[in-house]
C-alpha cells in the first residue's frame, strides 16, 4: 500500500509543484532520550545512548558529543541475572566489538578505531552474549530519568537462497537484480530485517524497506522476492542503479529475525521517512518500544548468506 | 349547493387559497428553478419555484397581478380571480439571445430571508459557469467552497468541509444516488460536469428530515432534464478536457434526454513536458457520461430515469519495466424515480436507486502480480411524499432503504509459480440501512413557521463476519465468527429537526434551529485529501456511528427587493465517535480490517458565519467570512489532550463577483483568504543509524502561513449565427503567483554519522504560478 501511495504521488506532482526552502520559527520541544540498542545470538550488547536536540541547532562536532548521554546507568537482565553496561569510547573499541557494531549501525569498521576522530560511544558488557530464543530487560536510569524495555533474540529463521536476474534491458547486462527465496515457518508473526554487503563496505540495510512480516505470507514454501541492494541514507539513491548489484560484485546478505515490537519500530519508522515530504500519509508514526524515552532495544537473530556475480 | 356548504368550513377556516402550478421555459418547456412569483398587491406573498419549477403561495380571496420574474427571461404579468385554489402553469419566453438583451448573469435564488432551512443555499449555476476556475473546468465544488462555513480541502482540490465536520461528513447526491468519491484526479475535478446539472443545494447542517446518513452538511446535485420541445448541443473545448452534451424530445411533449459526455486529454498534453523523465507521460485520463430521460406517463405521472458512470484511468511504468501498474476508478450512479401525484397538494417520488464506486490497482513486480481493490455499492429504494393539508402545513414524510456492501481495501498477489497470498481475513461487509421521517413545515402565525422533523434511523451490520480479539503483538488471540445472513450488530437513533424562522418584516427574518444526526458510514483519510484508495467502512462490531448535534441562530435581512441580502449565522456543534487512525498507524498491507487501527473520540465546532450577496444587475457577487473553532479529542492521541483539526481555520474569507460590462464581456473574479492549515512539525531531532530522524510536537499545534488567491476570468460571448452560438472564456488561475502552502516538512541530507549533514525546512506549493487557460463554449 505504501507502494501505491508513492506511485499515485508521482501522478498527483506530475501536475505542478515547487518546493522552496523557508525558515521556521519552531518551539524547542521537551529533551528526551533515545536508545539505540541491539542484542544478537554470540555478540555483546550494544546500547547507544543519545539524547535529541532542537531540530535546527547543533551540527558541530562539540555538539555530536554533547549529544551522547555519559554516565548512566545502563542494565541489561536476562534470566534472572543482570548486567551492568560500561561505557566504551569507539578509540577503545575491542575487534569482535568493532565488527558488531559495525554490522549493526553501520558503520565502516575502520573509523571505529582509534585515532578516526569519529564521535561514537556505546554502553556493552564484556560477561554477556546473546543467545537465541531468550528476551532481554533493558533498563536505563539517567538524572532521575527511566527508560525501560525488553527484547527477544527469535528463532534464526534463514532465507533459502539467493539467486539473480539479469536486468530487464538488455544494454544494462552488468547489473543484476537480486531474489531471496524464503521458507516461512508455521507461526504467525515472523519479521525479518535484512541488510546488505557489496565487497569491502559496511552492511546498509534496505533503503527504502528494510523489514519484512509474514502476516499475508504466512507458511509460505517457496516465496521468491526481489531484495534492493542496502545503501547509506541521508542522500538520495541514483535511480538508474538503485537496486541492482553489478558484475564481479561479491554479496553478503545478514537477514535478521526480529521480534514483532522491533520489526514494527523499523516498519514504522521507514515509513515516516520514505512519506516526509509526501503529502500522504501523516507524520510521526515511528513508534518504539522503549518505555519513558524514543529509540528502540532490539534483538536480531542473525544469519548471512553469500553469492558472488560472475 | 349542499356540496359547497359541506365543503365550505375546510376553506373558510384557512385565511386564503391556495395558488401553485409551475413556471416553465416557454421555449423549450423546461421547468425553471428559483423564479421569483408575486402578487403586485400583496408583496408580502410570494414564492420562488422549486428546482422542478414548482410554487405556491396562500392568499385572501381577491383579485391580484401575478408578477413573474426570472433573470434571463420576459417578465410576465397576469391578472386573476383567486375565489378558490388555483392552479395556474406559466411558461415565460427567455429574453432572446440573438439581440442580445440579456441584462445580467441571472442566479436563480431563494431570498434567504424565506427559506426555512438554516445554513441551505442554492448555487448559482450561471455563476459557477463564470467563476475562474483551474484549467477553465468550471466545478460545482469549487463553488461550493466559496461559501460561508465551507473550507475547500486545499489548493485545486475539490474537497470540502463543512462547519468543521469532517470530509467524510458531506452527503453528496446526484439525482439522488450518493456518490462515495466525487472526484477526479486527486479531486482537483469534481465529478459533476456543468453541463449536465440543473441546480444544487448546499445545507450546512439543519438537514431537513428527509436527507440522512451525515453528520455535517448535504450537497444535494440534479441533473438537467432534457428540453421536451427541440434537439439542442451544447458543449466546449477547454485546455484538458472537452465536453459535449445533447437534448431533445423522445417523443414530442411526453419523453425527453439528455446525454452528456466529457473526457481529459491530460495524458496527452503533459507528455511533451514529461518527455525526459523516467515516466515519459502521463498516461492518464478520466472520462464521465451523464444521462437522464423524463418521460411523461399521464398528466399526474412521470417518470425519470438517470444515470452517472465515471472513471479515472491510469497506468505507470518503472525501472525500465520492472514494475508495471494499471490503476482506475470510479463511481455509477442510476436512478428510477416515479413521480405521482394523488391531488395538487400531495404528490409522492418512489425511486430505486443504485450506486456504486469502485477502486483497482494493479501491478506486477518481481514476477508477483498484485491487485488492490476497494469499493461500495449500494441498493437502494425510497418512497418521499409531500403533503400539504391546509395552506398552513406541508408535511414531508417517507420510507428509505439501503443495502450497502462494503468491499474494504483487499489485496491479492500471486507469484509466477501460481502461488496466492491475500488478506484473506479481510471480508467484504454487508448491512441494510433504514429510515422513516417525518416533517411538518407549520405556518403558525403569518410570521412564524416551525419546521418539525424527525427521522428516525436502523442500521444493522450483517454476517459473514469475523470478529478478532488481538494480544499486544497483534496476534489473533479469540474470534467471534457470523455466519451469512446473520445479524452481527445493530444502531437505531433518533434524529430530530427542528427550526423556527420568525418574520420581522418582509425583509428580514430570524432563524435558529437544532439537528441531531447521525452517521452509518465513515471514511477516515490520514491524508491532505482524501484518496481514491480511502476505504468507507460501516458501523460494526468494531466502529461505533457517528452522531452530531448543531446549534444554530441567525439573522437575515435583504435590501432593496433581494437585490442584496446578508445573514449572520451562529453555530455550535458536538460531534461524537469521530474517527482517526491511531497514533503510529502505518498504511501498509494488512490482513486485517483497517477498523482495528482506529479510535474514537469526539469533535467540536463553533463559529460565525457572515454572508452578503448581491442578486441582480451587471455587478453580482458575494462576500462570505467564517470564524470558526474546530478541534478533536481522542484517547491515546496527542495525550489524550484536544487537539486543533487539520482544517480548523479562524479566518476564513471568499469575495466573488460577476461583472457584465456589456453584451458580449462578462468579467468573474474570485479571491478567497485562509487562516494557515494546521499541521505537526518536527521539533527536535535524534539519530538512528546515523540519519536524522523527528521529534514531533503537539498534534496540529503548527500553522503554515495564511493560503490567499485571486482568480480572475473573462467570458466573450460570441456572434451568433442562426441557432448556433458561442464563447470563449479566458481565465488566470492565481494571478498574482501566490505560493500557497501545500505542505511543511523538514529536510535533512548528508551521509550517516556525518557533521555535513544539514536540516531544512522546506514548502511544497502547488501550482505556484499564474495558470491561463482558455475554454471555447457553443450552443445550438
Amino acid at each position: 500500500m505504501r507502494l501505491i501511495n508513492i506511485l499515485l504521488l508521482l501522478l498527483l506532482f506530475s501536475l505542478a509543484s515547487c518546493e522552496e526552502n523557508l525558515t521556521l520559527d519552531i518551539p524547542e520541544g521537551q529533551e528526551q532520550l533515545v536508545v539505540e540498542g541491539h542484542i544478537e545470538q554470540g555478540a555483546p550488547p550494544v546500547v547507544v545512548l543519545t539524547r535529541s536536540l532542537p531540530v535546527f541547532e547543533g551540527f558541530s562536532p562539540a555538539d555530536t558529543e554533547a549529544g551522547f548521554v555519559h554516565g548512566a546507568q545502563v542494565v541489561v537482565s536476562s534470566g534472572g541475572r543482570s548486567y551492568t553496561l560500561e561505557e566504551i569510547p569507539a578509540a577503545a573499541f575491542w575487534s569482535e566489538l568493532r565488527r558488531v557494531v559495525s554490522e549493526q549501525y553501520g558503520i565502516p569498521e575502520d573509523q571505529l578505531t582509534n585515532g578516526s576522530g569519529f564521535i561514537f560511544y556505546v554502553y556493552t558488557s564484556r560477561e554477556l552474549l546473546g543467545e537465541v530464543g531468550k528476551s532481554y530487560q533493558l533498563r536505563i536510569s539517567h538524572e532521575g530519568r527511566v527508560l525501560s524495555a525488553s527484547t527477544t533474540i527469535p528463532q534464526l529463521n534463514p532465507l533459502d537462497a539467493l539467486f539473480l536476474q539479469p536486468h530487464p534491458d538488455p544494454d544494462q547486462d552488468s547489473l543484476f537484480t537480486l531474489f531471496y527465496r524464503y521458507r516461512d515457518p508455521d507461526t504467525l508473526g515472523n519479521s525479518v530485517r535484512y541488510f546488505t554487503k557489496r565487497n569491502s563496505e559496511p552492511f546498509y540495510p534496505g533503503y527504502f524497506a528494510s523489514v519484512f512480516n509474514d502476516e499475508l505470507i504466512n507458511g509460505v514454501q517457496a516465496l521468491s522476492y526481489p531484495l534492493d541492494r542496502g545503501e547509506p541514507r541521508g542522500q538520495d539513491p541514483d535511480l538508474d542503479t538503485y537496486s541492482y548489484f553489478g558484475k564481479g560484485d561479491t554479496v553478503v546478505v545478514r537477514w535478521a529475525a526480529l521480534d514483532l515490537d522491533h520489526y514494527r519500530f523499523w516498519y514504522t519508522l521507514e515509513n515516516e521517512r520514505n512519506n516526509n515530504g509526501s503529502p500522504i500519509g501523516s507524520p510521526n508514526t515511528t513508534r518504539s518500544n522503549i518505555q519513558g524515552g524514543m529509540g528502540v532495544w532490539g534483538g536480531y537473530g542473525v544469519t548471512y548468506h553469500q553469492i558472488i556475480i560472475e | 349547493m349542499a356540496f359547497i356548504l359541506l365543503s365550505a368550513p375546510s376553506v373558510w377556516a384557512q385565511d386564503g387559497f391556495v395558488l401553485r402550478g409551475r413556471v416553465l421555459d416557454a421555449g423549450t418547456g423546461e421547468p425553471l428553478a428559483g423564479a421569483s412569483v408575486s402578487l403586485k398587491e400583496r408583496p408580502s406573498v410570494g414564492s420562488v419555484s422549486e428546482p422542478d419549477g414548482r410554487y405556491s403561495m396562500v392568499a385572501p380571496p381577491g383579485s391580484y397581478t401575478l408578477l413573474v420574474r426570472y433573470i434571463g427571461y420576459e417578465e410576465q404579468e397576469l391578472t386573476l380571480l383567486l375565489f378558490r385554489n388555483e392552479t395556474q402553469d406559466l411558461r415565460l419566453k427567455p429574453v432572446s439571445y440573438s439581440t442580445n438583451e440579456v441584462e445580467v448573469i441571472g442566479t436563480r435564488l431563494k431570498p434567504i430571508t424565506q427559506t426555512a432551512v438554516m445554513g441551505e443555499l442554492d448555487i448559482p449555476m450561471e455563476s459557477v459557469k463564470t467563476l475562474p476556475v483551474l484549467f477553465g473546468e468550471t466545478d460545482i465544488m469549487k463553488t461550493v467552497q466559496l461559501l460561508p462555513g465551507v473550507q475547500s480541502g486545499g489548493e485545486g482540490n475539490t474537497g470540502f468541509y463543512v462547519r468543521g465536520g469532517g470530509a467524510d461528513q458531506n452527503l453528496v447526491q446526484l439525482d439522488q444516488a450518493v456518490v462515495y468519491n466525487p472526484g477526479h484526479l486527486f479531486n482537483f475535478f469534481s465529478v459533476f460536469n456543468s453541463d449536465a446539472i440543473s441546480n444544487a443545494t448546499l445545507i450546512k447542517g439543519n438537514m431537513p428530515a428527509r436527507y440522512g446518513g451525515r453528520l455535517s452538511s448535504v450537497l444535494d446535485v440534479e441533473m438537467r432534464e432534457g428540453s421536451p420541445d427541440s434537439l439542442q448541443a451544447e458543449g466546449g473545448i477547454g485546455l484538458i478536457a472537452s465536453r459535449l452534451s445533447v437534448q431533445g424530445p423522445l417523443v414530442k411533449d411526453k419523453a425527453a434526454f439528455i446525454f452528456s459526455a466529457r473526457r481529459t486529454y491530460v495524458d496527452v498534453l503533459f507528455s511533451p513536458l514529461l518527455r525526459n523523465t523516467e515516466q515519459g507521460g502521463v498516461p492518464y485520463y478520466f472520462y464521465d457520461f451523464n444521462g437522464k430521460l423524463s418521460y411523461t406517463l399521464s398528466p399526474k405521472d412521470r417518470l425519470y430515469l438517470s444515470g452517472y458512470y465515471g472513471k479515472d484511468v491510469g497506468s505507470l511504468k518503472l525501472s525500465s519495466g520492472k514494475f508495471v501498474a494499471d490503476f482506475q476508478w470510479g463511481n455509477a450512479a442510476a436512478t428510477a424515480r416515479w413521480n405521482h401525484r394523488f391531488s395538487d397538494g400531495h404528490q409522492v417520488d418512489v425511486s430505486g436507486i443504485l450506486s456504486d464506486y469502485a477502486f483497482n490497482f494493479d501491478w506486477d513486480f518481481g514476477d508477483i502480480t498484485t491487485t488492490v481493490e476497494t469499493g461500495v455499492r449500494d441498493y437502494s429504494l425510497r418512497a418521499d411524499f409531500v403533503y400539504t393539508p391546509s395552506v398552513r402545513h406541508q408535511l414531508e414524510y417517507g420510507l428509505h432503504y439501503t443495502h450497502h456492501t462494503l468491499r474494504p481495501r483487499t489485496g491479492s498477489a500471486e507469484t509466477a509459480e501460481g502461488d496466492v497470498f491475500s488478506t484473506d481475513r479481510i471480508l467484504s461487509k454487508s448491512a441494510h440501512q433504514a429510515a422513516l421521517y417525518l416533517s411538518d413545515d407549520w405556518n403558525v402565525t403569518d410570521r412564524l413557521l416551525l419546521s418539525l422533523g424527525l427521522r428516525g434511523s436502523y442500521f444493522v451490520q450483517m454476517g459473514p463476519f469475523t470478529f478478532y480479539e488481538f494480544d499486544d503483538n497483534q496476534r489473533a488471540t479469540d474470534s467471534v465468527v457470523y455466519a451469512a445472513g446473520e445479524r452481527v450488530k445493530d444502531f437505531m437513533a433518533f434524529e430530530p429537526r427542528v427550526s423556527v424562522r420568525y418574520t420581522l418584516s418582509a425583509s428580514s427574518s430570524v432563524k435558529a434551529s437544532y439537528t441531531r444526526s447521525a452517521q452509518y458510514l465513515h471514511l477516515v483519510s490520514n491524508a491532505y485529501t482524501t484518496l481514491p484508495l480511502d476505504v468507507w467502512v460501516p458501523s460494526s462490531a468494531i466502529v461505533e456511528p457517528q452522531r452530531a448535534t448543531q446549534y444554530a441562530a441567525g439573522y437575515f435581512q435583504s435590501f432593496r427587493q433581494n437585490m442584496y441580502e446578508g445573514s449572520v449565522e451562529l453555530y455550535y456543534k458536538t460531534m461524537e465517535n469521530q474517527l482517526e487512525y491511531r497514533e503510529g498507524f502505518v498504511a501498509g498491507p494488512s490482513n486485517r480490517d483497517l477498523e482495528y487501527e482506529f479510535v474514537q473520540g469526539s469533535g467540536e465546532s463553533y463559529g460565525v458565519e457572515l454572508f452578503l450577496r448581491k442578486n441582480y444587475g451587471d455587478l453580482q457577487g458575494w462576500f462570505g467570512y467564517t470564524l470558526s473553532w474546530t478541534d478533536r479529542t481522542f484517547a491515546g492521541i496527542n495525550q489524550s489532550r484536544a487537539f486543533p483539526a487539520r482544517f480548523d481555520r479562524r479566518h476564513d474569507v471568499s469575495l466573488v463577483g460577476t461583472f457584465k460590462l456589456n453584451p458580449r464581456w462578462t468579467f468573474g473574479g474570485s479571491f478567497v483568504y485562509g487562516t494557515g492549515q494546521a499541521t505537526t512539525m518536527p521539533e527536535r531531532r535524534y539519530l538512528i543509524e546515523g540519519t536524522v530522524n523527528y521529534q514531533y510536537g503537539d498534534r496540529n499545534s503548527f500553522r503554515m502561513q495564511p493560503f490567499h488567491r485571486l482568480d480572475l476570468s473573462a467570458t466573450l460571448d460570441g456572434k451568433s449565427y442562426g441557432r448556433l452560438q458561442s464563447s470563449w472564456t479566458f481565465a488566470i488561475y492565481n494571478v498574482y503567483g501566490r505560493r500557497n502552502p501545500f505542505l511543511y516538512y523538514i529536510d535533512s541530507e548528508g551521509p550517516p554519522y556525518s557533521t555535513d549533514t544539514s536540516v531544512q525546512a522546506k514548502k511544497v506549493s502547488l501550482i505556484p504560478f499564474p495558470l491561463p487557460s482558455v475554454t471555447f463554449n457553443f450552443k445550438w
